[in-house]
């Protein structure tokens, strides 16, 4: 399990830093702060085969990223 | 001369038009400010149009127009010029010719002035290009550089271009590729080309002048310009109850390598924002998803789309490829539908 913390970045850097993780990593803990970023980081995920679970407290997003 | 080359964009996290507010959340404030009625007020807040038109004589009407926004690329002089093409696009987008324009900069009081002086230069001589006369302006200080105009225009009442008035049967033309939101971004990150960046920039200062100056010569009944909310987005402020538009996504012109950065998700979040505003006003049909995502990119100084006659179409689409950037004729109005656009 990796966790990377990509609050505070605007698209596509959040992206960028998950996607030079991911090859790498069944598991992937990621830190957001945007809705549209937590979008483009879940789709992309999925499109690797990585199933993705999202939750969020007050304005932090967290997505649990697991090798389907 | 001397210019200061030192790079602008370590005040803005999100340059151009991707730094736009959402268009659902403006529609929301704006329905809860006071209504003005005065009946020469020929185009208001109503419409989502790309000016206010004010109608002065019979024969006489003044558009009013304000645009400004952060740095989307890091070279001062290049900035200034785009952000004032951008501004001056929407007299031409509703049919004007360009009057007057003021000045609006935000700049920190501690830095370099000859880069604020690079700004108003790049600035300046666009509003040279467009015919107008710059007189005058406002600057505050403030964390981040931001730069735009304020634009009078002037246009005979009976020749405005409202956004609204497509007929079914036009054709629709778009007069600049797409693609330069993903491109700026990315190219910031490292992760787009010099070649790509440079046609994104030569895009983004390009006058849309040129391309309406030939564009009212044909028979055309409306015209917008395509910014912030991408080319669905505004689109979608042409459709009214009276006709839906549908798009040909294989005629759609883009910078090349936009496709592989949306094929990479290396999209803007404004982008992600104009999807989520537009998702059940729009219908694809067989469109690959980073196709879609290209029609969603936020364009900063975006062309023009047209709606013209069928019967002139051929003839304005092929004088307008005389100009530097290419025209596509995207699509066509039809009987309304189920939802305002369909792109197949």
């Amino acid at each position: 399990m990796i966790k990377i913390d990509a609050s505070g970045l605007s698209c596509p850097e959040p992206l960028m830093r998950l996607k030079a993780v991911i090859d790498q990593h069944n598991e992937i803990e990621l830190a957001l702060d945007s809705q549209t970023a937590v979008e483009t980081c879940k789709r992309f995920a999925e499109s690797k085969g990585f199933d993705v679970t999202v939750t969020s407290a007050d304005d932090l997003f967290t997505l649990l990223i697991k090798k389907a | 001369m001397d210019m200061d080359v030192r790079k602008l964009n370590k005040f803005t996290s999100c340059g151009g038009c991707t730094a736009k507010l959402p268009q659902g959340m403006l529609k929301d404030v704006i329905s809860k400010i006071p209504v003005f009625s005065d009946e020469n007020l020929l185009v208001g807040f109503d419409t989502s149009d790309d000016g206010a038109v004010y109608k002065l004589s019979d024969d006489l009407a003044i558009i009013q127009t304000l645009d400004f926004f952060p740095p989307m690329v890091d070279d001062p002089y290049l900035f200034g010029k785009i952000a004032a093409a951008n501004a001056l696009s929407d007299i031409y987008a509703m049919g004007g010719k360009v009057k007057l324009a003021l000045n609006i900069v935000c700049f920190p009081e501690e830095d370099d002035p000859a880069m604020l002086g690079a700004v108003l230069l790049g600035g300046g001589e666009k509003v040279m290009e467009a015919g107008g006369v710059l007189c005058g302006g406002h600057s505050i200080s403030d964390k981040e550089v931001k730069y735009g105009l304020s634009v009078t225009g002037v246009v005979h009442p009976d020749r405005i271009m409202y956004n609204n008035r497509c007929q079914i049967g036009d054709k629709i033309i778009l007069t600049k590729p797409l693609g330069v939101g993903m491109i700026t971004a990315a190219y910031r990150l490292g992760e787009a080309s010099q070649e790509s960046y440079n046609q994104a920039v030569r895009s983004m200062q390009t006058l849309n002048r040129y391309a309406f100056e030939i564009a009212e010569k044909y028979d055309i009944h409306s015209c917008t310009d395509v910014t912030g909310f991408g080319f669905l987005g505004h689109l979608n402020e042409m459709v009214t109850p009276r006709y839906s538009i549908a798009v040909d996504s294989a005629k759609v012109r883009y910078i090349p390598e936009a496709m592989r950065l949306a094929e990479s998700y290396l999209l803007t979040g404004g982008g992600q924002k104009n999807r989520n505003f537009l998702g059940n006003k729009v219908r694809f049909e067989g469109v690959p998803e980073p196709l879609q995502e290209i029609l969603f990119d936020p364009q900063t100084s975006g062309g023009l789309l047209i709606s013209v006659s069928e019967v002139d179409a051929p003839e304005l689409l092929k004088e307008l490829e005389s100009l530097e950037l290419t025209p596509c004729l995207v699509g066509e109005v039809r009987d309304p539908a189920d939802r305002n656009i369909v792109v197949y």
